[in-house]
Formats: C-alpha cells, structure tokens, sequence
C-alpha cells in the first residue's frame, strides 16, 4: 500500500506540469554531461526496453517534488530510475522536469 | 494489487502525454524485448578518468535495470588498450564493494593506473552469489588530464572560511546539523602552510544535491575520531549567505546554485569530493561521491607515513 502511495504522488507529481505536447519516458541515468558543478547540458536514460534516449536539459520545472538537474548523478550512481517528461524540439528531446520514478520495479 | 497499480500508472501517465504519445511504462508490465546480449550491463560512475593514477567507480544492473551491486557480487576488471592493443590486458584489478545509501543500494570501485590516454575498454567480471558468473565489456575515453587537482598535483592554495573567519559561528561555515567543529577551523592555505598532511572534504549536507554527500561527511567525521591530530577541513562546495542563524544557498539572476570559488580552484563539476593532502602539498588521494571508511583510512595513513 505504501509503494502504491509513493507511486501515485510520483506520478502526479510527473504530470502536473505536463502539456499537451509533454512526452515521457522512465528508466536509469547512464550518462551525464556536465560541463561545471551546475550546469548539466544532457544525459542519458536507458530504458526497461534497452533503449538508449539523450536528453538536453531545457528550463526544469521544479514544482511538487520535482528534481533539479544536479540530481541526476545520485540516480545514477544509486542505479535508481528516473521518469522525464520532456518536449521535443528539432528531432532533439528536451527534459522540463524530473522525478523519481520508485514504481520502476529494482 | 502491484499489477492493479501498473496498470493505473499507465493509464494516469498516458493521460498526460495525450493520444498517440510515448508513456511512462513499468519496467516490469512488459517482457523486456532486450533479451540478447550481455544478461549485465555497466554503469561508469566516476565523472572523468584521467591518466594516471586514478579511482574507477561503477555498477551494474542487469537487462531489467534491477541493481545487480550487491556486497556478494565480486567483481574482477581487465583493462584493455583499445588504440594499440583491444584484446590485450594491460592490466587487472579487484573492484570493491561500497555502500552509497547504507544497506540498500551499492557500487563498486578500483584503484587503477592508466598508462595513457586514449580509447581504453574494461572488462567486468561478476561472480554472483550461487558461483555462476555474468561478464560484459565496456568502451570509454581516458583523458590527458582531468578536471579536478590531479593525484600528485600540488593543491590549489585557497582561502576558505572557518569558524574564526565567520565570525565565531560554526553555522555560519556549515550546514551540517552536528557539524564537527575542527572540521571547520583551518583554511585550505594555512593547512598547505603548515606542511602538514590533512583532509578536506566537498560537501554540504543541508543543499547537496545527491544523498550521498551528507553520508560521506559522515564517513569522514567517524574516520577522524581515529586521527585527533590530523587537520581535517569541510568546505561548502556551493557559495553560500548566512542569515537567519543559518547559511542560505546564494542562487544567480536564474535561480541557480553557484560553485565556490574553492570549488572551481579544486575543478570540481561534481560533489561530494574528498582530498587527502600530503605534508609536501600535493594530493595523495582523492575521492569522488561515494567513500568507503577503510579506503579514507588506508589514504590518510599514507599520506602520513610519508
């Protein structure tokens, strides 16, 4: 019951600054490009599929339990899983916020 | 009831995305369709691998992206050349497990030398705990020279702010909510004047932004219960205002955080970090994010011995 509470906050928080052009994806930070202690530019999420998705950092929506980019090397490090909501401009994805994504089963 | 919630995150997230859109899905709702290939898959941890002496931090997962890290699992590197040599081993090491969040989640590390730079691969070998063994090789780039103070660099000497500098109020130098205060009464340059050898450790652990940089301070305050002699120096990695009886992170016409200017002296982009600086002024060791106490301990008494 506890798991089901902590995924639905998770995924509410996901979505609450979700547009009607967001997309979505969820799975393990493998790789992260940072140029200095604060400025990510991208990183690299690989999915339960084994699908390899890069995605550069836009202008993060931090509200409801969202995550900063920073964030990002503990996930990775953790081998904790990540839900991204991000748009898509020019072929390229571009994350807007961040969650941790705790129903992706470890 | 886990297969009820599957299903209602699916449903939730697909109504964000709207019609025709990619969703989040479960990683166990579906068959992964990854099932060729190695069965474990590599994690490279450390943010920059130099040439030289340096310290190889990674995990591993299996196809599912569970955690396969386990204080059980050994694991055993070969290193290859890939520019001269891609199937000759240049030379091998046992990694060693270290806790990043105390009895939950893990990762493993090696202290390595790399003889050049270039295309370098590493082949992981993990024995499981039922004896069988799982391997899988990865490919990465070696640097001439990384980001941080290089092993055996001389230390950047810095001001950095202590108790006395501050005023008097440890609060003013910490975030730490049981701070250690010798931790915070040696600046970085009197410390390298002193010729003496000492610890100094990136990491605030009211703003950082991984939880793993509170744990490793800790780490390092339960180690220098050991040393009372030793200097050890906890530096806020982010610059920082005191006001309210507390220190408050100074953010950038964005909203930003901002790097110290002991931290870009240092050539951090990541934290935590520790140094563990010789009598000489050079660094010895160096540690970055995760810090087993046994391998903090084994540094700090070289540095000592000399």
């Amino acid at each position: 019951m506890r798991q089901a509470s902590i995924a639905l906050v998770a995924v509410a928080a996901l979505i609450v600054g979700c547009g009607p052009a967001t997309k979505s994806a969820a799975g393990i930070v493998v790789a992260v490009d940072q140029a200095s202690l604060t400025e990510i530019r991208s990183f690299t999420l690989r999915t339960e599929t084994g699908e390899m998705l890069t995605f550069r950092i836009g202008a993060l929506d931090l509200s409801s339990g969202a995550f900063p980019a920073n964030h990002l090397r503990e996930h990775m490090a953790t081998a904790i899983a990540v839900a991204v909501a991000y748009t898509e401009e020019n072929g390229e994805r571009v994350a807007v916020r961040l969650v941790d994504a705790p129903w992706v089963e470890q | 009831m886990r297969r009820l919630l599957l299903v209602l995150i699916g449903v939730v997230v697909a109504g964000c995305t709207g019609g025709g859109t990619e969703t989040v899905r479960p990683v166990s709702a579906a068959p992964s369709p990854a099932a060729s290939g190695p069965e474990i898959l590599p994690l490279l941890i450390s943010s920059e691998l130099p040439k030289g002496p340096t310290r190889f931090l990674f995990s591993l997962t299996d196809r599912a992206n569970n955690l396969i890290a386990a204080p059980d699992v050994k694991v055993h590197l070969l290193f290859y050349d890939v520019d001269t040599a891609p199937d000759t081993v240049v030379f091998e090491a046992d990694a060693r497990f270290l806790w990043a969040i105390e009895g939950e989640r893990g990762l493993y590390a090696a202290d390595v030398n790399y003889p050049d730079a270039g295309r370098w691969g590493t082949r992981m070998n993990a024995t499981l705990p039922d004896g069988s063994t799982k391997t899988v090789r990865i490919e990465y780039d070696v640097l001439e020279s990384g980001s941080t103070v290089a092993i055996g660099a001389r230390a950047p000497s810095i001001e950095t702010p202590t108790i006395a500098s501050a005023g008097g109020d440890v609060r003013a130098v910490s975030t730490d909510q049981q701070p250690a205060e010798r931790f915070y009464t040696t600046s970085v340059d009197d410390a390298l004047a002193a010729g003496k050898a000492f610890v100094l450790v990136f990491a605030t652990p009211a703003f950082c932004e991984t939880a793993i940089c509170g744990p490793t301070l800790e780490t390092v305050k339960s180690v220098a219960t050991a040393y009372p002699d030793l200097t050890f120096i906890n530096v806020e990695p982010y610059q920082m205002t005191f006001a309210d009886g507390s220190l408050q992170p100074a953010l950038d016409a964005s909203g930003q955080l901002q790097p110290a200017p002991w931290t870009d002296a240092f050539g951090l982009r990541t934290e935590p970090w520790v140094f563990v600086i010789g009598a000489d002024g050079t660094v010895r060791a160096k540690f970055e994010a995760v810090l087993g106490a046994d391998e903090l301990r084994t540094a700090i008494d070289a540095a000592v011995a000399g």
